[in-house]
């Protein structure tokens, strides 16, 4: 407490991305500094080959910019941002299944999408490190079984903390389908993780960091 | 349990339910062990996914910036000018397509005949018609000469532009 480190400036993405609209000097770079990480978490979790994510934050960051003069500061920035990351992420998924069908394999990682895995460094990882990896594995492959959408609405939901009305403009479905999709994804992991559901849950042995 | 049940708890979960509606709901999970135990279940499950799934490993750097903003950069040209600026831009040069065409009518009206002269041709058209008349009396049958001199009475009665 009483700490002096400054707090950070809220920023507003609407505000950003009118500056931007305007021809503002800098403007564009500022909101590409600010959403940079958020952008790049966001694809991260919606893609599998981690090496596109890099090209596909950028393709976002352009395609912001492209729609610059279109953009019209309605509704929340985020929920205008999230769909465009939403698009190009399902467009890269579809790309890259049809190269797959195609005989253009990628690796084994492929085949369990959505969720980042921790790096795996138990050697070097206190216990605590291990267990939280070990859970990780855990979600990581109930969420990778998901059927896309139910994942896709899941990761919204959870990690963006996007509203069920912006996850229904960002999927471009009904506000109905949304919940039915949230519902049968919470659903289907519980009893995909029925089992494991008790040790999962059980607070950590290792000490705290 | 039906979706319609399950929506319904996880708008419970969610904090979505209008006051009236959750203490509806919560009823219900005092009556029925088994929903009870499912919330419960869902509950541990959303810290789950919470607090064991790290973040991306996606640190923000000054390369992939740079790299952004000089792409930008090349798709300027489509675009130099803002918006706003391009707007005005194009309002400003339809004003000045119709002031251009109105002016460009307007001289060319006052370059042209004046009432005065209209007339003039109109009596010209007239006596070329007489004179086409009189030339060829003796050829034309009698119908085709009623039809001209009727015409020629009609443009001679009519009134002239001032």
């Amino acid at each position: 407490m009483g700490s002096s480190t400054p707090t950070p400036a809220v920023v507003d993405g609407r505000d950003l991305m009118k500056a931007v609209s305007a021809g503002e000097p800098g403007a564009f770079e500022r909101l590409v500094s600010t959403y940079e990480s958020r952008i790049k978490a966001a694809v991260a979790r919606h893609i599998v080959d981690r090496a596109s994510v890099d090209d596909l934050s950028q393709e976002v960051l352009l395609r912001l910019y492209r729609a610059r003069d279109r953009y019209e500061p309605t509704a929340r920035f985020e929920t205008f941002l999230y769909r465009i990351i939403f698009n190009i992420c399902v467009n890269h998924t579809q790309y890259s299944r049809r190269r797959r069908h195609m005989g253009f394999r990628q690796g084994a990682e492929d085949d369990e999408p959505g969720v980042p895995l921790p790096a795996d460094d138990s050697a070097l990882a206190p216990p605590r490190e291990i267990e939280l990896g070990e859970r990780a594995k855990l979600l990581h492959s109930a969420i990778g079984r998901l059927p896309d959408n139910q994942r896709r609405a899941l990761l919204l939901s959870r990690f963006e903390g996007l509203a069920y009305e912006e996850i229904a403009t960002v999927m471009d479905t009904s506000l109905q389908a949304v919940k039915s999709l949230l519902w049968r994804a919470r659903e289907n992991l519980r009893v995909s993780l029925a089992d494991r559901l008790d040790e999962a849950t059980e607070p950590l042995t290792g000490s705290e960091p | 349990m039906n979706e319609r049940d399950g929506i319904r708890l996880l708008e419970y979960l969610d904090r979505r339910l209008p006051p009236d509606e959750r203490a509806e709901v919560e009823a219900w999970l005092k009556r029925d062990a088994e929903a009870r135990r499912l919330v419960a279940d869902h509950e541990r499950l959303w810290a789950l996914l919470g607090e064991a799934l790290p973040m991306p490993d996606v640190a923000a750097s000054p390369d992939f910036r740079e790299r952004t903003l000089r792409l930008a950069e090349q798709e300027r040209p489509a675009a130099l000018l803002p918006f706003r600026t391009r707007a005005v831009a194009l309002l400003a040069a339809s004003l000045l397509v119709v002031v251009g065409g109105w002016a460009w009518w307007s001289a060319s009206q006052r370059s042209g005949l004046s009432p005065g002269d209209r007339a003039v041709v109109g009596e010209l058209r007239v006596l070329e018609n007489w004179d086409f008349l009189q030339a060829h009396a003796r050829e034309l049958d009698l119908a085709v000469k009623a039809e001209v001199l009727h015409h020629l009475a009609g443009e001679l009665t009519k009134e002239v532009p001032r």
